[in-house]
């Protein structure tokens, strides 16, 4: 209701012909919401005679990269970017958006020559080695956040980002050896000392959010005692423990921190979670029960329970617990996407296809939503509805190869044999890469030659 | 969907009509295993499961070893790991029972002479050289053994003659004539090249891990076995014909094998349900070579274009429309997948459309059947379950090690229910299922069920189906095809109900069931006609057979008996 009642707001203000700020007030207003939508409608709203000027367009795009979505600021920031080559501020601003939409290579092509300039400040060069790092350009990141560090040494910020390409690039010693310099050079400032143990925090979940435990053993190691107590440090602990396969030890772990914590939610929920590994779906549920309780808003607690419940062969404790979830984020496609999922496997194809739809609409790229949409389509034998949505995800992203396994199914059945034997080559080629990459990454050891095998048998 | 078969509108609305549904659920399985005297245990190596070779279980295949016109029992067994060798557990070994009637068998293993020594996986029962009785393959962790039946109580191993060794490790295998001379080929589907000496010890990689338990390592991680098609020469002795007839298997791990005609071009193709690996389906060219049309067809596959770990297989036309369907088991935290036959040379993943979709996700599937348990005239799916790791209990996991069995009906509107709970209190006792095949052990219409559990006794289901429902069963010679007569396609017609079923013995995980096939009527008494398309394409019509009864129905010699 709030959200129809802003955008009338944002109408009427059209007609008014108001200026730039006031626009920029309702957007600000739409952003709190986090509706895409309505986003999407307060920006049509903006007359094109004041997005014309390049200003206009450079506060437009800034006030959206950063409350979060860079890929609606890249537009209006890569006109104004355009219009004002020599600007740095707009270059600077384009080359944020780029790196945040993880587009590392232009990034460094466009950034490069503001690090030339001598007065650069040290976010430059610290944004040139994100760029680099992105890249896995080490050494050029490494040069940047140098340079950075020796523009502003007392932000430990560069010097962090610096330990962060030394693990990335496989030299640990030297990460450890940054974080502590770090450390050192900050001395006993608290406010500093609090910064740089925040940073490794974030340095640490980054590493766990790449599924590199180790890196995040290695760093949560450094953090400074005061932060050891903390919450965060303690999930970030559990989480790491979950990714090194060390459930029963997160849950030992958990539970002590609970001590301290005793109405967290996340703590019950990181208890859950671990139960959910171990394949204790029951238990998991208890605790994520628990998590939804204490924090009556954390929705992936619902969304939690409604997974175990589909694993225990609850389909419609599912349904309820997704349907939950989807009430607390509305927005988010996960939820969304598995809601339609139970209501598939219940067997209630309109409302799974309108639910998939609209996925589809509002997040046109959200693979998970556009292949489960042509599945259920071609599944009801309307294989020419089915194609369009397959071929968006082959050329979204041409190395998954479940689309072109569906997309062959459904050219066989047009009888458009040709292309179904295109597509089915595809999908063959993609398995054997997959199957290739599974046998690599398994040790040596996992590995038998059939010519190793002896006639042990009778 | 488009179909080259389609049964008219009006039959299947009176098909519904003729159908009594039951909806008290069966309510008819008995365990008569302590009274049957099948005191056959099966074993399998350590209770630690540290290799894959000690969870898969065996096969049992039941069949008329004596053509007394009561159904025997062979069952397989497993062995032991010493010193990474292969050795027999005392009091292991197969065992052969002798149905003596009402329920009751008699060990006659020693006299027979079939105590296969073997690490026993399947069996696969016919009549290969048509002499009249049924002989026995039993495949190995090891070399395979053919036992030629004598036809006077013994069998002879006649393996080396032969020549279908194998060897390594071989899984299902399933007689079929795939060249129409009328002598039944044999298909043998293998695994693993397994060797404990080399293999990766429990927790290896993450191949070797379940939910973070340290589990036994493979398939995943293990190299594969190419399955292995031999010709029979008719002299005893048969050809390894797999290159020159293009099976050409990359190591996928071979299960459970099913011979079908799945398009109705007269020659029987094959369909293997391989762990972990896409499923075959190997079309037969009528040039004696075959093509791999699995993804195709869309066999290989479910529907999210996903291999599965398929164990079990079961044909069937669940949904009468005349063509076969195929269903298989697979691991926990997965869905049995039915693949509904199109009529158009295509298979569709039905799984979520029939309901079937969820109800298997704690349960991991090994033998399957589609039968008509009740006789109410339609389908019934059966699933024989149990886990392979025991870390599930140890760890506390939500699945368990031994399950129970499932059952889902039809409701002929379109989805299956579960009716587990309904079918007797003997039918949910959780074991460690695995090998399950079908027959009639006491003649009286309904179908019983046999399961070889892993490590534990041999169960027998009694099915105590309502007496209301009629039933026909309908036991083939071929004469001018093999004389079992597998591949024979057979309708039957009355009251407004067809049935259509397809002779495949091998039918489930590793087994053989009755070749007698079975054919539920519900409440209707009269049968209008019997067809049957015998494996040489002749063509056949009974007329005005009366139901509750065996129906013996030999192949006429000529074209002018055919009538």
């Amino acid at each position: 209701m709030l959200a129809k009642f802003i955008f009338v707001l944002v109408a009427l203000a059209k007609a008014n012909g108001q200026d730039i700020d006031s626009y920029l007030r309702r957007l600000s207003e739409s952003l709190e919401n986090r509706d895409r939508d309505l986003i999407m409608k307060t920006l049509e709203t903006i007359p094109e005679s004041l997005l014309a000027d390049p200003q206009c367009g450079f506060r437009v795009g800034l006030l959206l990269h950063q409350r979060g979505f860079s890929d609606v600021a890249r537009t209006y920031v890569q006109r104004a970017a355009s219009a004002h080559p020599n600007r740095a501020d707009y270059v600077f601003l384009l080359g944020s958006v780029l790196v945040e939409m993880e587009e590392f290579a232009p990034a460094a092509l466009l950034l490069g020559p503001l690090a030339d300039f001598e007065k650069a400040p040290a976010s430059v060069d610290a944004l040139i080695g994100r760029a680099h790092l992105g890249l896995g350009n080490y050494s050029k990141a490494a040069v940047s956040f140098e340079r950075a560090i020796a523009k502003q040494p007392s932000d430990p910020a560069f010097q962090v980002q610096l330990a962060h390409v030394a693990f990335r690039s496989g030299r640990q010693d030297e990460g450890i050896r940054q974080l502590r310099s770090a450390r050192e050079r900050i001395g006993t400032s608290q406010a500093l000392n609090e910064k740089l143990s925040e940073l490794e925090l974030n340095l640490a979940a980054g590493a766990l959010s790449q599924s590199e435990p180790a890196i995040a053993r290695m760093v949560l190691a450094e953090v400074g005692s005061n932060q050891q107590k903390t919450e965060r440090f303690r999930l970030l602990q559990a989480n790491m423990l979950q990714l090194e396969n060390q459930n029963e030890e997160a849950i030992g772990y958990l539970n002590q921190a609970s001590i301290d914590y005793p109405k967290s939610a996340q703590i019950p929920f990181a208890v859950g979670l671990s139960h959910y590994n171990l394949g204790r779906f029951r238990e998991a549920s208890i605790w994520f029960k628990r998590a939804a309780e204490r924090g009556p808003h954390l929705a992936q607690a619902s969304h939690y329970q409604g997974l175990c419940a589909a694993k225990l062969q609850d389909l419609p404790a599912a349904e309820s617990f997704a349907r939950r979830a989807v009430s607390l984020e509305g927005r988010n496609d996960l939820y969304r996407y598995q809601l339609g999922w139970v209501i598939l496997q219940e067997g209630k194809q309109g409302e799974a296809e309108t639910l998939l739809r609209e996925i589809v609409r509002d997040s046109p790229a959200y693979v998970p939503a556009l292949v489960e949409l042509g599945r259920m389509l071609l599944q009801r034998d309307a294989p020419a509805d089915a194609i369009p949505y397959l071929a968006r995800v082959v050329t979204q992203d041409p190395r998954l190869d479940q689309p072109h396994y569906l997309l062959s199914q459904a050219y066989r059945r047009l009888g458009r044999i040709k292309q179904a034997d295109l597509s089915l080559r595809e999908f063959r080629r993609l398995k054997e890469f997959e199957r290739s990459q599974m046998t690599k990454g398994q040790s040596s050891q996992g590995q038998v030659a059939v010519g190793e095998v002896k006639a042990n048998v009778q | 969907m488009r179909r080259f078969l389609i049964v008219p509108a009006v039959m299947s609305c009176m098909a519904l009509a003729g159908v009594v549904l039951g909806t008290e659920g069966l309510e008819t399985f008995e365990d008569v295993s302590a009274r049957s005297g099948v005191s056959f245990q099966h074993r399998s190596g350590g209770g630690a499961k540290d290799f894959l070779v000690e969870t898969v279980g065996s096969g049992v295949a039941l069949f008329d070893y004596n053509n007394d016109g009561l159904i025997d029992i062979y069952l397989v067994n497993g062995a032991q790991l010493i010193g990474n060798r292969v050795r027999p557990i005392a009091g292991g070994g197969a065992r052969l029972y002798k149905n003596v009637g009402g329920m009751r068998f008699a060990d006659v293993t020693a006299e027979s002479h079939v105590a296969n020594s073997g690490w026993g996986m399947g069996v696969a029962a016919a009549d290969y050289d048509n002499d009249g009785w049924a002989d026995l393959y039993v495949t190995n962790y090891g070399q395979n053994v053919l036992f030629h039946n004598n036809g006077n109580g013994t069998f002879t191993d006649v393996t080396a003659r032969a020549g279908v060794v194998a060897g390594n490790w071989s899984t299902g295998a399933s007689w079929g004539d795939y060249d129409g001379d009328g002598l039944l080929d044999l298909y043998v589907a293998r695994y693993v090249a397994f060797d404990p000496a080399v293999t990766p010890r429990r927790g290896a990689d993450r191949t070797c891990q379940y939910h973070g338990a340290l589990v036994a390592c493979g398939p995943r991680g293990l190299p594969g076995l190419p399955d292995i098609l031999y010709r029979n020469n008719g002299d005893g002795s048969f050809a390894d014909v797999t290159a020159k007839a293009g099976i050409e298997d990359p190591g996928y791990y071979g299960f459970t094998v099913l011979w079908l005609d799945y398009n109705r071009d007269g020659r029987p193709d094959i369909f293997v349900a391989n762990d972990a690996t896409p499923n075959f389906l190997w079309r037969n060219n009528g040039n004696g070579t075959f093509t791999e049309v699995g993804a195709e067809t869309g066999l290989a596959y479910n529907s999210h274009g996903a291999e599965q770990s398929c164990m079990g297989a079961a044909a069937g036309d669940y949904d009468q429309d005349g063509l076969i369907d195929i269903f298989v088991t697979n691991f926990s935290e997965d869905d049995n997948t039915l693949y509904r036959n199109d009529g158009d040379g295509a298979f569709s993943d039905v799984t979520r459309q029939t309901g079937l979709a969820g109800k298997s996700w704690l349960e991991l599937g090994w033998g399957a059947g589609i039968l008509d348990f009740d006789n109410d005239g339609g389908s019934e799916i059966f699933v024989a379950n149990g886990h392979i790791y025991p870390e599930v209990q140890k760890y506390r996991m939500d699945f368990t090690y031994r399950q129970s069995l499932q059952l889902f009906r039809w409701n002929h509107r379109g989805k299956f229910e579960e009716i587990t709970g309904k079918s007797g209190k003997d039918f949910v006792t959780p074991r460690s299922a695995r090998g399950v095949s079908f027959a009639d052990l006491d003649n009286d219409g309904c179908v019983d069920v046999v399961i070889n559990n892993l490590d534990a006794a041999a169960t027998v289901l009694q099915n105590h189906c309502p007496a209301t429902n009629r039933w026909i069963a309908i036991t083939l010679e071929g004469t001018r095809s093999n004389r079992d007569a597998v591949g024979a396609l057979v309708t039957v017609t009355g009251g407004g109900q067809t049935h259509t079923a397809e002779l495949i013995p091998a039918n489930g995980y590793m087994g053989t069931s009755d070749k007698r096939m079975w054919f539920g009527l519900g409440t209707q008494a009269k049968i209008t006609r019997v067809d049957v398309t015998w494996p040489s394409g002749q063509k056949q019509r009974i007329e005005n057979v009366k139901s509750n009864q065996i129906l013996a129905v030999r192949e006429p010699r000529g074209a002018n008996d055919a009538r």
